[in-house]
């Protein structure tokens, strides 16, 4: 069922983490990519990985609920597994079996490597959306990216666009669903023939969906207008956001794990 | 009483769409809208009440004839920001009108539009929420909410901006009998306890009679206009315009078409109850 | 016709979300009746009805149409059952997709791979049952009414001939003449075809109405199973299931209870007067 994705997703709660400013976690989580991509060896990810067993530990989410989330993501993780296993160097894994001389050790060592690397890509940046209201987050990057609008670019304009497809998405993934069953009850068969002909059984599931999504706009935008909403000129934010101790924690503790991995580079 | 809207010899047509013409959604129609009433217009589908009602917020713009919401032209541009802060208005799909992701952010939408400081937004947000019992669901996302609590977070979005006025348009359709006795009563007490003016329209005759005053529109144009007790005397002339009339009126109909001599305007259960009463006198056993 | 045994379906088994809809419900609907479908909202109904043409999966229990175990069958009895169950969901003008009618409307049909002759049959028949004239069959569906869309709509449901035909509140959304229109086509397609016809509503006045029979769905369970009149004989527990019984009803209730010799099974303004003029015929001249 499409209702199962949880990647993007947002969990309510009053953890630690959920109380962190969104402009620091979304600081925190940019320096923890960076950390991820400097990460020399596989010490390094036991870095990462207090950092983000902390994460966890504080969000109140348990990490079960992420691996339901990353079942949809396998596909891209075998992929990428299975180029770094074809493409890599080194000596053959089992020197004696000759059917299996393209498992090179070189491989299986990127291989696994790049696969702990996603794993944590996904759990760093699926806790920054799980804990941090999508709104919060749009208004988090409208406020850090504010300094681009001399560069001409509509910040705010992207923001709210942003929080509206966020806020659209759960209703128009009903809607799908709810176009597929009718669909179905009309005998459409979604689940058998070639590509070609599964391709075209989708367009009476498009179709009604494109027009549902051009009413729901049009809608919306007068509702919008009957809430003398007239762009981002002399708008107020409800959102006020101030650092706690808790911000400057959570710095400490990400630049630490930072200087460490930096470290490790080095020497 | 001030007048709040006055609606005089509007007329309006919508664009022709691929060579059909389309005929005047309304015409010559002139209205007043007492402050602090509740009006209930009804028509059916394609009347021109909806028409209507997106002219009381400036919408649509007046193709002939005048709209002014408190004195004010609602055809001039300026103005459009001051009429529509006061003057809400509510539709009927909930879901396409809220636009935040979680209800307390929703509800400030319209504040953060009209640059209101942050420590009074706080607190119109939680007066807000507080009058239409949804302060429990502040922090909920709107759509994991019934269609009732949807609509009364839709409510508390326009009572925010402290409206005078609250325009709603069948704000009940989509929902199940649970969530129109929700928003009615609502609505019901913002109109009499707040003083806020409400337009609502509708095809429910049990939620019109409710209101002060209800008028009926038929092809762009105001056909009845009066008391929920005036207006439902005119049994016939509701049923050729398609239109409900209160099982208990529609009874009394039925039995003056018998010639039995009872009042038509019967518009509720106890009202009823005492004039069969009455007809049937010792008819006990 | 439509047979269920302990049928319960859960939602979501293992996430935080996990609810059971429904819970063991052991109906038999009767071949050709007109059931009408109460219920108020999450009371499960609109789980209930998936079941019938087999859009859901039952958790536990068993569902038989015509006698045929729809899970333990092999496939093809549950694409047949889509066809013969034909199930019309909320606000179905939203299925629409096609350029003209005529195709929308064949869609289903097409998909049960008739013939080119026995589609136009089928459409033109559903056509009529909806009530709308050959001339729109080449326009857009998009270019019409909200009301004429929804009749298109189920005339696409219509076209597959389904023995069993289902609807899940046809009329919400619509004024009193939308509403009127679509309920009186069902009426007479009932009527005519003598198939089995399922009403989902939250209006008793439309279901009083209309219906021969009445299932009632209350916290995921089936409350009542009868007659219109055996149903609506238990007012009192259907209001404090939160359902609205029509203003009549209650009206010849409280006569009723006020010492009138009258019946309190009253919902539709024909029967109250019937019952009035009874009332007044036998005892006076005073009116008369």
């Amino acid at each position: 069922m499409l209702k199962d994705v949880t990647i993007g997703q947002f969990f309510p709660g009053n953890s630690f983490v959920h109380r962190l400013d969104p402009r620091m976690k979304l600081l925190l989580t940019l320096l923890y990519v960076v950390a991820l991509f400097l990460v020399p060896d596989f010490w390094g990810f036991l870095v990462i990985g207090a950092l983000m067993g902390l994460v966890v530990a504080f969000s109140g989410i348990s990490l079960r609920v992420v691996f339901r989330g990353l079942k949809s993501l396998i596909f891209i993780i075998v992929f990428t597994a299975f180029f770094n296993i074809l493409y890599g160097g080194g000596e053959p894994l089992f020197p004696g079996i000759s059917w299996l001389g393209w498992l090179k050790a070189e491989g299986v060592r990127n291989a696994l490597f790049m696969i702990i690397r996603i794993i944590l890509l996904i759990l760093g940046t699926s806790y920054l959306t799980y804990t941090t209201s999508p709104v919060m987050l749009t208004d988090a990057m409208e406020r850090l990216f504010r300094p681009l609008k001399v560069l001409r670019i509509p910040v705010h304009e992207l923001a709210m666009m942003m929080t509206i497809a966020l806020r659209f998405i759960p209703t128009l993934i009903d809607e799908t669903d709810k176009i597929i069953n009718a669909q179905k009850a009309r005998g459409a068969d979604f689940e058998t023939g070639n590509i070609v002909r599964r391709a075209r059984a989708l367009v009476p599931i498009l179709i009604p969906l494109l027009i549902s999504a051009f009413r729901r706009a049009e809608e919306l935008a007068d509702a919008m207008e009957c809430r003398c909403y007239h762009g981002g000129e002399g708008r107020t934010r409800y959102k006020v956001y101030s650092f706690s101790w808790r911000d400057w924690v959570a710095l400490a503790l990400m630049l630490a794990a930072l200087s460490l991995i930096i470290l490790m580079v080095i020497f | 009483m001030a007048k709040i809207i006055e609606v005089s010899q509007l007329s309006f047509s919508y664009p022709e769409e691929d060579g059909n013409p389309s005929s005047p959604a309304l015409h010559d129609v002139s209205l007043d809208i007492e402050e602090g009433e509740f009006l209930a217009i009804l028509g059916h589908n394609g009347c021109g009440k909806s028409t209507l009602a997106k002219h009381f917020n400036g919408l649509l713009k007046a193709e002939s004839g005048s709209v002014k919401v408190m004195n004010m032209d609602a055809s001039e541009e300026q103005n459009l920001l001051e009429i529509r802060r006061n003057v809400g208005m509510v539709f009927q799909n909930p879901d396409n009108q809220l636009i935040a992701t979680v209800v307390d952010e929703d509800v400030a939408f319209a504040l953060e539009n009209l640059g209101v400081p942050y420590p009074e937004m706080v607190q119109r947000v939680d007066e807000a929420l507080e009058l239409v019992g949804m302060t429990k669901y502040r922090h909920h996302a709107p759509h994991r909410l019934s269609g009732g609590q949807k609509q009364r977070v839709a409510i508390a979005g326009v009572l925010a901006m402290r409206p005078r006025c609250i325009v709603l348009d069948e704000p009940t359709a989509m929902l199940d009998p649970q969530g129109r006795r929700e928003v009615m009563k609502t609505i019901r007490r913002l109109n009499r306890e707040q003083g806020i003016t409400v337009v609502l329209i509708t095809h429910y005759m049990d939620e019109a009679v409710q209101a002060d005053r209800v008028v009926v529109m038929g092809e762009g144009e105001i056909i009845l206009d009066g008391t929920p007790r005036e207006v439902f005397q005119n049994v016939g002339l509701l049923h050729s315009l398609s239109l409900d009339v209160p099982q208990t009126a529609e009874l009394m109909f039925a039995l003056r078409q018998e010639d039995i001599k009872v009042p038509i305007a019967v518009l509720s259960v106890e009202e009823c109850l005492e004039v069969l009463e009455k007809m049937l006198g010792g008819a006990k056993k | 016709m439509i047979k269920t045994e302990h049928l319960t379906y859960t939602y979501g088994i293992g996430t935080p979300f996990e609810i059971t809809a429904i819970e063991d419900i052991n109906i038999h609907i009767e071949k050709g009746d007109y059931v009408g479908v109460i219920g108020h909202t999450g009371s499960g109904k609109s789980t209930l009805i998936s079941h019938f043409n087999a859009i859901l999966k039952p958790t536990s229990g068993r569902i038989l149409i015509d006698g045929h175990d729809l899970w333990s069958e092999e496939k093809k009895t549950r694409i047949q059952t889509r066809f013969d169950v034909g199930l019309v969901f909320q606000y179905p003008e939203h299925q629409l997709f096609e350029e003209t009618v005529y195709k929308d409307i064949a869609f289903g049909p097409k998909n049960m791979g008739l013939s080119g002759e026995e589609i136009d049959k089928r459409v033109k028949k559903a056509l009529d049952f909806v009530g709308l004239s050959r001339s729109i069959l080449e326009k857009s569906p998009f270019d019409l009414s909200g009301g004429q869309k929804r009749r298109v709509a189920i005339a696409g449901v219509m076209a597959l001939e389904p023995k069993v035909l289902i609807l899940d509140e046809p009329a919400a959304g619509l004024d009193p003449r939308g509403r009127d229109e679509i309920l009186s086509r069902i009426r007479d397609y009932h009527r005519e075809t003598r198939s089995t016809v399922l009403l989902v509503s939250h209006s008793m006045e439309d279901i009083s109405r209309n219906t021969n029979s009445i299932l009632v769905m209350n916290h995921g369970r089936c409350a009542m199973h009868a007659s219109v009149s055996e149903v609506f004989d238990r007012t009192e527990e259907l209001i404090q299931m939160g359902l609205d019984v029509p203003h009549i009803t209650k009206v010849f209730i409280a006569l009723q209870e006020k010492g009138y010799p009258v019946s309190r099974n009253v919902y539709t303004i024909e029967q109250g007067k019937a019952e009035l003029m009874r009332l007044l015929g036998k005892d006076g001249d005073q009116h008369a």
